[in-house]
């Protein structure tokens, strides 16, 4: 594409003259606003990337100027490789440059050109989509990537074909007559060169290699072998190349939801299909729906365990399918399984309780998968036991999609001494205690007066000193707990607890000399223990 | 004349139909005085009951549905899941299920599955899932409010799958799907003020359990006694023993 920058920036109707007159993109610089990128008609004005501002409006009086967004450029490359993507698994986008080289985006036809009728029915209907994207494009096929590079680019445009295709073993010869930038050299290389007389690639070609290497160092023989295919070149894929993958191209695009409904329950039934094959299940998908207008919708969806069941999935999808932005029509879905698990092929157990245990386990795998899909991970919970004392640390709950990592322990049956319900942070609570160590005789909770009929306690909890967590400046005597079961004269029973211990010779506080005590109880002020509501008995 | 009495026979017989208990496996209450009054001879399965607490006392209602899910479990002797779906912000109000507490009422902690929803919409949609799914031994609710083509809904649900579902709501509202609705309300035990810690707490729960309507059956009212170590109830007092109320309304009245 070589002037995806400007082009980016003249798409739409607003800015149609962008299209049809001198159009750059300005940055600025040393010495003020310089220019960045040029149109065709900018260029065919004679303006040049790195000029001035105030020259290039000279050469072209009635040019458009737009400031240059290289991040936003970056960005929308990135998403035309990923859209790419509908024509092969293996796609990259270039680095976004100016001048000459503009922006270009890597894709591996290999495998891919019979799905399409050939090599060049692919390159022309992907030049023609890009164009009808708003992009002006070359696009050429080649046994290396430096040789593809270097002739989309710089081959003479014949007749006005875009497409260009080396024929295998062809590149050397292809090669040959194009300039010197078309090994992606740097710019003083380049110069370097042509002082010397070496303007076109073949000029190279015929060089001894040892003069070269000694007066450039290794990048120029370097490229050259790459665009050659004597050396390998590496370039890192956008999306890593994933083997559960299945795709369905459209004749026509679909918008509606049984369209999409049908063309899913066909990606995944050939996709289950192979995982059967391969006796393994997916754990996560991903459902790409590639809009006509170069947009890429995703549903995502996970699962609690390996499955490969058409139906399960499909009713997972379902939820999400009615947020899926199909804006003027999708035309080519593809379905990716990105985490795939082994499963071992089921067997069916013999009727009896086995057989209808295992549907149960089953049955209860696909509602969690399904809850957690439409409310989250964190909203389905299982409810897990942990040897501890302290009565936070006792019951917690993980999410119950990841359920399995950790193996339940298991304690006898209950006996009434521990609360159903328990507050995730304890309620402080005004509590009258008429002896030091005793249980509450009333206390007031969210405004209410209980008075205690019956306690029992207590049960003194003390903090875990294995674990460092805890402070350890708080003395022992403060964070201790004696939790008392009471129940109020309405029946209502809690689960009350007094944190610390009263001070030694500690008196409780009568009733007649409560402002004298006031008074002591200020001088001598001991940290008096307090009082909370933990949990709720039944 | 005679065609009206034939249509007013057949009107009979279609309003019997509607009346009629329903067939339903049976859970049994663990007490013959419970089981006796309900048409099925105990808590029938596959179907909506609906609980209620009294206002400032949600833990009896709690509690109840706890106890006859681990009634189901003892019946059904085997370790089937359920799902207990509760909305996410109730749980600075009344506490959240505790797995240590889960225990003293016959149920595994590894048994139960929490859904914490974010509306009372998510609670009963999630509650109809778990029913529609099957493959569960019950599936428990707390939402605030129920209307009853909702309640209709669940009670469908929970028919065609056979799987019970609990209904934990604020108040019992007019008009109900549910095959039973439940009125609880806690009650203190006897026995003396203060008692040392054991380990077999002796504060049982003991509440006041009315039954306000049952398909097929009479309303009837118990003052029941949970018991931990045995997993069943024990009726304490089988018609409602007002002397207590009346005590405390006169001594109200003379302070």
């Amino acid at each position: 594409m070589p002037a995806f920058a400007t082009d980016r920036a003249s798409c739409g109707t607003a800015w149609r003259k962008r299209r049809v007159k001198p159009f750059v993109t300005s940055a600025a610089s040393a010495g003020g606003l310089r220019i960045a990128a040029v149109n065709l008609h900018a260029a065919e004005a004679g303006i040049l990337p790195g000029m001035p501002l105030a020259d290039a409006r000279a050469l072209a009086p009635g040019l458009e100027v737009a400031a240059a967004d290289p991040l936003g450029d970056s960005e929308q490359l990135t998403k035309l490789a990923a859209w790419c993507g509908n024509f092969s698994p293996w796609t990259a986008p270039e680095s976004v440059g100016s001048g000459p080289d503009g922006a270009g985006i890597w894709l591996d036809a290999t495998g891919c050109a019979h799905l399409f009728g050939g090599e060049e029915d692919l390159l022309r209907e992907l030049v023609q989509r890009v164009q009808r994207l708003g992009f002006g494009v070359r696009a050429a096929l080649a046994d290396t990537a430096g040789a593809a590079w270097a002739v989309a680019r710089f081959a003479p445009l014949k007749d006005g074909e875009r497409v260009t295709i080396v024929p295998p073993g062809a590149t050397a010869a292809a090669l040959a007559p194009l300039p010197m930038a078309g090994l992606r050299l740097p710019g003083p290389v380049i110069e370097g060169l042509a002082v010397l007389g070496l303007r076109r690639i073949a000029d190279l070609m015929t060089m001894p290699r040892a003069p070269l290497v000694a007066r450039f160092g290794g990048s120029v023989t370097d490229r050259l072998d790459r665009a050659l295919g004597q050396m390998n070149e590496a370039i890192s894929p956008l999306v890593p190349e994933v083997p559960h993958r299945e795709r369905l191209g459209l004749a026509e695009p679909i918008g509606t939801r049984p369209a999409l409904e049908a063309a899913l329950a066909h990606l995944l039934t050939d996709l289950c299909a192979r995982l059967a094959r391969e006796h393994s299940g997916a754990r996560r998908l991903d459902f790409a729906l590639f809009r006509i207008d170069g947009q890429v919708a995703h549903v995502r969806i996970g699962t609690s365990r390996p499955v490969r069941e058409p139906k399960h999935l499909a009713r997972l999808f379902a939820e999400h399918l009615d947020n899926v932005e199909v804006g003027e029509g999708i035309e080519v879905l593809t379905l990716t399984a990105d985490s795939v698990e082994a499963l071992a092929a089921d067997q069916l157990e013999m009727p009896g309780p086995a057989l209808d245990h295992a549907l149960a386990t089953a049955g209860v795998a696909d509602l969690v998968d399904r809850l957690t899909n439409r409310l989250g991970a964190d909203a389905v919970l299982r409810l897990v036991e942990r040897p501890s004392h302290v009565p936070e640390r006792a019951g917690v709950t993980v999410a119950a999609a990841r359920h399995g990592e950790e193996t339940p322990i298991v304690l006898p049956p209950g006996r009434g001494e521990r609360p159903l319900r328990l507050f995730p942070t304890p309620f402080p609570i005004d509590a009258v205690a008429p002896v030091p160590d005793g249980p509450p005789v009333m206390f007031r909770w969210r405004r209410v007066l209980h008075r205690v009929a019956r306690a029992e306690g207590p049960e003194r909890i003390a903090p875990e000193w294995w674990r460092t967590s805890l402070s350890w400046t708080t003395p022992w005597e403060e964070t201790t707990r004696d939790y008392y079961r009471v129940e109020d004269e309405s029946g209502r029973r809690f689960w009350v607890y007094r944190e610390g211990l009263y001070p030694l010779g500690y008196e409780p506080v009568r009733k007649e000399d409560e402002d004298e005590a006031d008074t002591s109880a200020e001088a001598i002020a001991p940290a008096m223990p307090r009082w909370f509501v933990h949990g709720l008995f039944a | 004349m005679p065609q009206a009495i034939a249509s007013l026979e057949a009107l009979r017989t279609r309003i019997r139909a509607i009346e009629a208990p329903g067939e339903y496996r049976v859970a049994s209450m663990g007490t013959p005085e419970i089981d006796a009054a309900l048409p099925w001879g105990g808590l029938p399965r596959g179907c909506l009951h609906e609980i209620a607490g009294t206002p400032g006392d949600a833990g009896a209602a709690i509690g109840f549905a706890a106890a006859l899910v681990g009634r189901l479990h003892a019946a059904h002797e085997d370790a089937r899941q359920v799902l207990w779906c509760v909305r996410g912000d109730t749980d600075h109000e009344v506490g959240a299920l505790y797995a240590p507490g889960l225990r003293s009422f016959g149920l595994s902690p590894q048994q139960v599955l929490l859904v914490r929803a974010a509306t009372t919409a998510q609670v009963l949609w999630a509650m109809e899932e778990g029913l529609r799914a099957g493959g569960l031994a019950a599936v428990v609710a707390e939402v605030d409010d129920v209307d009853f083509s909702t309640s209709r809904r669940l009670q469908l649900a929970a028919e065609a799958r056979g799987v019970t579902a609990l209904l934990i709501v604020p108040a019992l509202s007019a008009v109900s799907g549910a095959v039973t609705r439940w009125q609880l309300s806690s009650r203190g035990g006897e026995g003396e003020a203060l008692a040392p810690r054991r380990a077999d707490s002796a504060l049982h729960p003991k509440w006041s359990v009315e039954l306000t309507r049952c398909r097929g059956g009479a309303p009837a009212a118990w003052e029941v006694e949970w018991n931990h170590a045995s997993n069943d109830f024990a009726v304490v007092a089988g018609v409602r023993d007002r002397s207590r109320e009346l005590r405390h309304g006169l001594a109200q009245a003379a302070g």
